[in-house]
């Protein structure tokens, strides 16, 4: 168990190793200017340029170059903006609570539709419940996440109006922000409209985390479908079965533990594309998260900023990706037989 | 009970959970959004993040509409139903017999904003008129620099020359002398523009050594104090419960900043906004059809024309000129080019400015005309002519090379073969400053009522050199009828001049005047009052939200 | 599912062949393939049919609504945009744009995947661990995710998109190929092959190859899918294909200025992409059913 563990830190260490030197070579494959890029001052002039030259070890080897990178990534020194000049790494960090709460919140929500229609669809009582769940799940599957989004938009804002369109809170509530999760701040904050702002919280969050489930959910009942009918095959819940165990007591004691290992593997690997459609999520219903912040940052072609929010997006994927895995071990003994440093 | 069968029991947790969160749903969508404070909120979505939040140092209408209504007052105002300049800050002015000093003596309880940047520990005095208005003209003082130091609306009506002197005659009176008379003064002074700074915040700034906060963090006299800006997202306003004229019926006015045009529209029809500037020709025509939400539309004072270059030949040639004044289709290019929300111009100045007389000139289509006015000047064979359309969008003009191609299409017809030409803005404005080209489709938006702000700065001799004359067309007997109008403060006497002067432009023909685009201000049903400015900014001081 | 055979007779019919009846069995994946080889054939063919220049304006037939609709016009089937093009022949390209760009973008991704998997399945000891531990990191990364960083560096564009699409596909190709490939050699056909004097070039082509085709066309109908999706998504995001090029995801944010007044604008691209994607889908999964099936047996 420690080793395993071990062998996952070593692996995090070579894939941070990965990311900064990637995210480092990107100073280069930019199009602007090296110093530019890593400082976010656009237009130095030449008495400036020495001097900051000097700070960002352009004169010195490569390496030096790299290891001043890791350090200033380190005391959060990412560089300015260069279309506004403000600090790279604040901006990050404001915008990426609201993603990873639509994330979290989208990641939850397909959880409880998924695991029990996938379960549903295993059972071979009723055919034709699998055969539909299966034909919705692949639909879901195929449908383009920006199309589902403007159909719903169509539908449920601008058709019923009941849902809003755009944005995490109506500009209405005035919700300082501590930690950058919405709902914590709210209930944080002392106002006098709790309540109110929450409910307008919810209501902005229905649309978003519908569309960015989509993907996930379906996923996860094929998953589940697939990986329960294994299980129920299996010889030691034959043999449960022909001892006389209920159903459900055969479900709860073989069939969920061992039938929802590959769910806990599966988000892990899709954890990474749950990421990257909220990216897409955000900038049709401009959700303020760290997604469409890139996407405005490649339109205006803000290469300090680009490369700040890579290096976070990535640096999340990886985390999660290998905390899953953890996960995953703990609860099934036999991954870490083969675990060699594989993720 | 349901314990020997594991599907039964999913189904029930599905059905369960399924159910639970359609409730919650509908809680959330049946809670109406009714609240107090949702009452007294208004949405204003605009379509663009403000430059500063200090109004003197811009032209442009994004800012405009942020700040200057909102934060600031003037010392006077224009009424936007007549168009006529009424008192604000100043309670009277007094204008001399010779139209060279006006004083204005101003209200004694108008409070500045207390906000947790500035407490203010006076109100309103001569000393901060004196300061707003020397921060423009006086290069010694210490915040002319700051935020650039380029006035361009009052270097554009030559402020510095026009003002000799400014004297504070005591605490709430104060008096601006001219070096001439000029009957648009008061107009330019009631413009968005000419708002008042405080002069107690510019000393603590100084003291704190953060000057360059007064255009960042503004205190002014206004009904809405400042509260927050988050760029490209939004603006916050709270009421400023001490306002001279009482407390404005709304607590919070929140610009919300969708440069997107469907997306705003979209917040306006599930009521993200409450009310939207400047929707698109196309959405006005769907918006029409919404019975929830209310369509102002107002002729704005702006014309878009078609300008000659009068130093090229053949456009040396005023009856050339005539003559292809002749092939301008209005009708067509107000469907095409406004989809109809615009009106055929006649005159340079729109017919909701005073001083416009109808039936001034009677223009016409007639290509028989046009022709026989070509033969006339040996043209007969026609000529190959330029026609710049400009690059950019603008209320005035939504779609220039839309417009080059209707006149195009009717000029082959007396045969003179037009070619489009456009550049980048930039490029576009140098060259035409240049004179390089023939002729030119533009057009202007006016910052005041004055009609003068048309007259000058599009035909006068002095505007060929400042460059917003794109005809080069020099006439003395224009110039001088169009400077008789502003020396005289009669209005009467002044629409008899400006008469004389359209006539002199509908003879020449230096520019041929196409259309008055109409200006669209939309907001749903619940919202009353909101104060649309043809001149200028929006204003929410007045603005009832009730749904009634 | 059928465990037991009375009279099971020999199937003499090629792999291939009985592959294609088990998949004709499955009726649903048999409408999608025919969708399928439509939409293929309209990817190949799609701008030699399409009445009009997807680039042509009409300032007189603005927002014009479908034919079916009471004040549709004939000529133009689909109606037109916002600046008066004829949607139908926007759509046409469009297929051959997002759809057959993607289909393209897999042969080529393929084709280097089949290179360098092959190679690297052929290698051993240090040279092949640090190929997996880069394979590793970057199939961690969600394709469309690299497809991002790979615009942000080239710069928008549709060319660009693509060869972001195909290097973001690429390291999928290679594990998939490099897997294959490992497994296969420590087969006992392919060892007596080699005993027998064949050389690296004779393995792969006679005793790899063909084993691993089937694997490979499945493995690439669904990448179709997912780079049809991503070249889509790129569009309209606008930082891959720039309007005016007639891409369907491109035409979708195109469109969105009017999406109130003329929904069909954004419906039928949307439409006319998702067919492209779920027939592939389905095409892919049946394959991979069939196979499945044909394996039992």
């Amino acid at each position: 168990m420690l080793n395993y563990f071990y062998r996952k830190l070593s692996l995090l260490f070579f894939i941070t190793f990965g990311v900064t030197v990637f995210v480092f070579s990107l100073n280069y494959l930019f199009p602007t200017d090296v110093l530019s890029n890593m400082s976010g001052i656009t237009n130095i002039n030449e008495i400036d340029y020495d001097v900051i030259a000097q700070k960002y070890n352009l004169n010195d080897s490569v390496f030096t170059q790299y290891f001043g990178f890791v350090g200033r990534l380190l005391d959060g020194d990412w560089g300015v903006s260069f279309i506004n000049g403000t600090s790279i790494f604040n901006q990050v960090f404001r915008v990426l609570p609201a993603t990873i709460e639509l994330a979290i919140y989208a990641l939850l929500y397909s959880f409880i539709i998924a695991i029990p229609l996938g379960i549903l669809a295993s059972s071979d009582k009723h055919p034709w419940l699998d055969k539909s769940i299966l034909a919705l799940s692949i639909i879901g599957f195929s449908m383009p996440i920006f199309w589902l989004a403007l159909l719903l938009i169509l539908i449920f804002s601008i058709g019923l109006g009941w849902f809003p369109t755009s944005g995490r809170l109506s500009l209405i509530y005035n919700i300082p922000s501590s930690s950058g999760f919405l709902f914590l701040d709210i209930l944080r904050s002392n106002i006098d409209y709790k309540s109110e702002a929450l409910a307008d919280a919810f209501k902005h969050l229905v649309l978003p985390t519908f569309v960015l489930a989509a993907y996930p959910t379906t996923v996860l009942i094929r998953t589940t479908r697939q990986s329960m009918k294994d299980v129920m095959n299996t010889s030691y819940v034959k043999a449960a079965k022909i001892k006389g165990l209920t159903s459900g007591q055969l479900l709860r004691r073989h069939g969920l533990r061992n039938g929802l290992l590959p769910v806990i593997q599966m988000l892990g690997i899709h954890f990474g594309t749950v990421i990257t459609l909220a990216i897409v999520t955000e900038v049709i219903f401009a959700w303020p998260g760290i997604g469409s912040w890139l996407v405005d940052a490649i339109h205006q072609r803000d290469y300090p900023a680009i490369q700040g929010g890579l290096l976070v997006i990535s640096g999340m994927v990886f985390v999660a990706t290998i905390l899953f895995d953890l996960l995953y071990m703990i609860f099934d003994p036999l991954a870490r037989r083969h675990g060699h440093g594989k993720i | 009970m349901l314990k020997n069968n594991p599907i039964k029991n999913i189904e029930h947790i599905a059905r369960y959970s399924i159910a639970a969160l359609f409730c919650l749903t509908l809680a959330a969508c049946g809670k109406n959004n009714q609240s107090e404070l949702a009452q007294k909120t208004l949405l204003y979505c605009s379509e663009g993040s403000p430059e500063t939040f200090n109004p003197q140092l811009v032209t442009s209408g994004t800012t405009i509409d942020a700040v200057s209504q909102q934060v600031y007052n003037r010392l006077v105002k224009i009424n936007p139903k007549t168009g006529l300049v009424i008192s604000d800050l100043a309670r009277k002015v007094i204008v001399s017999e010779d139209a060279m000093r006006y004083r204005f003596y101003l209200r004694k309880d108008a409070e500045f904003h207390t906000t947790e940047y500035f407490k203010p520990t006076r109100s309103l005095t001569s000393e901060d008129v004196l300061f707003s208005f020397s921060r423009i003209l006086h290069l010694d003082n210490s915040f002319n620099a700051v935020g650039g130091g380029d006035y361009p609306f009052f270097s554009g009506m030559g402020f510095n020359t026009l003002i000799e002197q400014i004297i504070v005659v005591d605490d709430l009176t104060i008096e601006f002398r001219l070096s001439e008379p000029q009957a648009s003064f008061l107009a330019n002074m009631a413009t968005d523009f000419a708002v008042i700074l405080s002069a107690e915040y510019a000393q603590q700034l100084i003291k704190a050594d953060k000057k360059e906060q007064i255009d960042q963090l503004p205190i002014g006299t206004g009904p809405f104090k400042f509260s927050q800006y988050k760029r490209d997202h939004y603006i916050r306003y709270y009421a400023h419960k001490d306002y001279w004229d009482g407390p404005p019926q709304l607590e919070q006015v929140i610009f919300d900043i969708t440069p997107n045009n469907s997306n705003r529209v979209a917040k306006l029809l599930t009521e993200e906004c409450d009310v939207l500037g400047y929707p698109s020709s196309a959405d006005v025509e769907f918006l029409k059809q919404k019975p929830n939400i209310k369509l102002n539309q107002s002729v704005a004072m702006n014309v878009s024309y078609w300008a000659f270059n009068t130093n090229v030949p053949p456009f040396d040639n005023a009856n050339v000129r005539k003559a292809l004044s002749y092939v301008v289709d209005r009708q067509a290019i107000i469907d095409a080019v406004y989809f109809k929300h615009a009106e055929p111009a006649s005159t340079l100045l729109p017919p909701s400015s005073w001083a416009y007389t109808e039936a001034n000139t009677e223009v016409e289509l007639s290509l028989e005309k046009a022709k026989a006015l070509l033969k006339q000047e040996g043209f007969e064979d026609g000529f190959e002519m330029d026609i710049w359309a400009m690059p950019v969008q603008r209320v005035y003009n939504p779609n220039a090379s839309k417009m080059a191609e209707i006149l195009q299409q009717n000029l082959a017809k007396i045969g003179v073969t037009a070619n489009i030409v456009t550049y980048n803005w930039g490029t576009f404005r140098k060259k035409l400053a240049q004179g390089e080209h023939d002729s030119v489709l533009i057009g202007w938006s006016a910052d005041n009522s004055d009609p003068d702000n048309f007259y000058r700065p599009l035909l006068s001799c002095a505007a060929t050199f400042s460059g917003s004359n794109r005809t080069a067309w020099c006439d003395e007997e224009y110039d001088e009828s169009i400077y008789n109008a502003l020396s005289s403060a009669d209005p009467v006497v002044r629409k008899q001049y400006y008469d004389q002067a359209e006539r002199l432009i509908f003879e020449n023909s230096p520019l041929i005047p196409i259309a008055h685009a109409l200006r669209y201000q939309v907001h749903h049903n619940y919202i009353s009052d909101v104060e649309f400015n043809p001149y200028g900014g929006i204003g929410f001081f007045q603005t009832k939200k009730g749904k009634n | 599912m059928v465990k037991f055979r009375f009279f099971s007779s020999p199937n003499n019919s090629s792999p291939f062949k009985q592959l294609w009846r088990l998949f004709q069995k499955n009726h649903f994946a048999l409408v999608a393939s025919w969708v399928f080889a439509f939409m293929i054939l309209m990817a190949i063919l799609g701008p030699l049919l399409a009445p009009y220049s997807p680039y042509m304006q009409q300032a007189d037939m603005l927002l014009v609504p479908p034919s079916w609709d009471m004040s549709g016009h004939i000529q133009s089937p689909f109606g037109t945009d916002a600046l008066g093009r004829d949607i139908l022949s926007r759509i046409l390209v469009g297929i051959s744009y997002s759809f057959g760009l993607g289909i393209l973008a897999v042969i080529v991704a393929l084709t280097f995947g089949l290179l360098i998997g092959t190679l690297a399945g052929f290698s051993k000891g240090i040279r092949a661990s640090f190929l997996n531990h880069i394979l590793d990191i970057a199939l961690t990364m969600p394709s469309l995710l690299i497809a991002v960083v790979i615009v942000a560096i080239l710069g928008p564009g549709i060319a660009n998109a693509f060869w972001a699409v195909v290097l973001a596909m690429l390291p999928q190709f290679i594990h998939h190929i490099r897997t294959d490939v490992a497994d296969m050699l420590n087969k006992d056909f392919v060892i007596a092959y080699r005993l027998d004097g064949a050389n690296s070039w004779q393995v792969f082509r006679f005793a790899l190859l063909p084993n691993m085709i089937e694997n490979i066309v499945i493995f690439s109908t669904m990448a179709i899918s997912s780079a049809v999706l991503d070249i889509a998504v790129l569009g309209f995001i606008g930082i891959g294909s720039q309007s005016p090029e007639p891409e369907l995801g491109t035409m979708i944010a195109d469109s969105l200025g009017v999406f109130y007044l003329s929904p069909w604008a954004v419906m039928l691209p949307g439409i006319t992409l998702f067919l492209c994607i779920l027939s592939t889908n389905i095409v892919g999964d049946g394959l991979r059913h069939a196979l499945k099936e044909r394996r039992l047996q």
